[in-house]
């Protein structure tokens, strides 16, 4: 197979949720000496795209666009130790520190969110489940975080939205950090009332935030 | 018998991995891709093996409806909902449930999460909601035949959280049953634990009334 045909399969695998056939291939790029960050932006993420836009027009769902995931990770995991040893890294696209607030303690949306922004190429700290907010300050801190994704599932647990919010103003760090708010009950104009940044209705819309905010933020700085 | 908590022997309920489709938006089925109908029909057997049914019931009497919006029933146990007011309009009996499935669904789905396994993590906490939905069919049915054996109509099932019913009076719904071993524990954000669990009360109206 020529460098276009491992490219173009490395894409189809996605498509097709091959994890095996996107292994395969992957290792089949570099042993013919495709750069591995090649094979990410013109082979896999190529496919990811695509999968993306399939699931905003619900040509597809969330279990395709998990197992399309699934087959991008797996391949990760071959491409990531041959990035290291050319001495090379992946762009990352941002940092996230996401996690369920404090007295939630449902997790698997806010871990299919994580799996998302991974994808994306988000460097992802989660802090699982009924987070303090001074965890998420420490943690964004800490990395550099330039989201801070904020989860909640009930509506009596939603006020610990806007107390990370308050925390983060508190500390005077509020305008380092875009935090995003998402989860079954939360709306924009909750959101919007709380004083979060963004409000995804679903995790792909979060994904789809959370770059859009690093790119404005990026763009804005001098 | 009113004002006693009966303990719901309850079996096993049927997963059907049609439902856990539909729960994941897919309005035509024999477009989904083969491989996830085969990880939700595996998920649907799974959740089959790890769920562990377990209820409570108490019937009480309604005592008296507010003008305000407030129902107060049996023991004095107040919940303020216009929406609640009107679903029991004419009720003189409501029963409160607990159902659980118990924790081990959940924390096999975290497990596979933990794993990477994101399709199969998704559609067995998803299978847990199908196994819900039949597990409470099969008690409404069940609710429903009483009711009309004692010339009584069942009402839907309603619950904190719902319309204007703030889900904070989960509280109230809890204390009603007077235990301190219920199978289902309230935090103090008033989420269920297990995770998989539901609360709610339905009313018991007199046919004459509904006639």
């Amino acid at each position: 197979m020529n460098r276009e045909e491992i490219l173009e399969g490395l894409k189809q695998a996605v498509l097709a949720y091959d994890v095996e056939g996107g292994k395969g291939l992957t290792r089949q790029a570099l042993d013919s000496g495709l750069s591995p960050l090649e094979a990410i932006d013109e082979g896999l993420s190529k496919g990811i795209r695509i999968i993306g836009d399939k699931f905003q027009t619900m040509e597809i769902f969330l279990p395709e666009l998990m197992m399309a995931a699934k087959v991008f990770l797996e391949a990760m995991k071959i491409l990531e130790p041959a990035i290291l040893a050319l001495g090379e890294s992946r762009p990352k696209r941002g940092v996230a520190v996401i996690g369920t607030v404090k007295g939630d303690v449902h997790s698997i949306g806010k871990d299919l969110y994580g799996t998302l922004l991974k994808v994306s190429g988000f460097e992802v700290h989660n802090l699982g489940v009924n987070v303090h907010p001074g965890k998420f300050i420490e943690k964004a801190v800490e990395t550099g975080a330039d989201i801070v994704g904020l989860s909640a599932l009930m509506t009596t647990t939603m006020p610990g939205m806007r107390e990370v919010v308050e925390f983060f103003q508190a500390k005077g760090i509020r305008d380092k950090h875009t935090i995003l708010v998402g989860g079954g009950p939360v709306t924009e104009p909750f959101c919007k009332k709380i004083q979060a940044d963004g409000y995804g209705e679903t995790a792909q819309d979060g994904v789809e935030l959370a770059s859009e905010f690093v790119q404005r933020r990026r763009a804005a700085r001098p | 018998m009113l004002d006693s908590v009966t303990h719901l022997t309850l079996d096993r309920p049927h997963v059907s991995p049609d439902l856990i489709l539909r729960l994941q938006k897919y309005k035509k089925l024999e477009a989904v891709p083969a491989p996830v109908r085969e990880a939700a029909q595996a998920m649907a057997a799974l959740a089959e093996t790890l769920v562990e049914p377990e209820g409570r019931l108490l019937h009480v009497l309604v005592r008296r409806v507010e003008a305000e919006g407030a129902i107060i029933v049996a023991d004095g146990v107040r919940f303020q909902s216009r929406a609640l007011v009107r679903l029991l309009r004419g009720a003189t009996e409501i029963c409160l449930i607990l159902l659980t499935l118990g924790p081990k669904l959940e924390n096999q789905a975290q497990v596979l999460m933990g794993e990477e396994q994101f399709l199969e993590a998704l559609l067995l906490d998803t299978a847990g909601w199908a196994a819900m939905d039949a597990l409470t069919k099969t008690l409404r049915g069940r609710l429903s035949s009483e009711a009309r054996a004692r010339g009584m109509h069942l009402t839907h099932r309603m619950a904190p959280g719902y319309a204007d019913w703030g889900l904070e009076e989960q509280r109230a719904l809890f204390s009603a049953f007077g235990e301190d071993s219920l199978p289902v524990q309230l935090t103090e954000a008033c989420v269920m634990l297990p995770r998989k669990s539901i609360s709610g009360i339905y009313g018991l109206i007199p046919a004459t009334t509904t006639a």
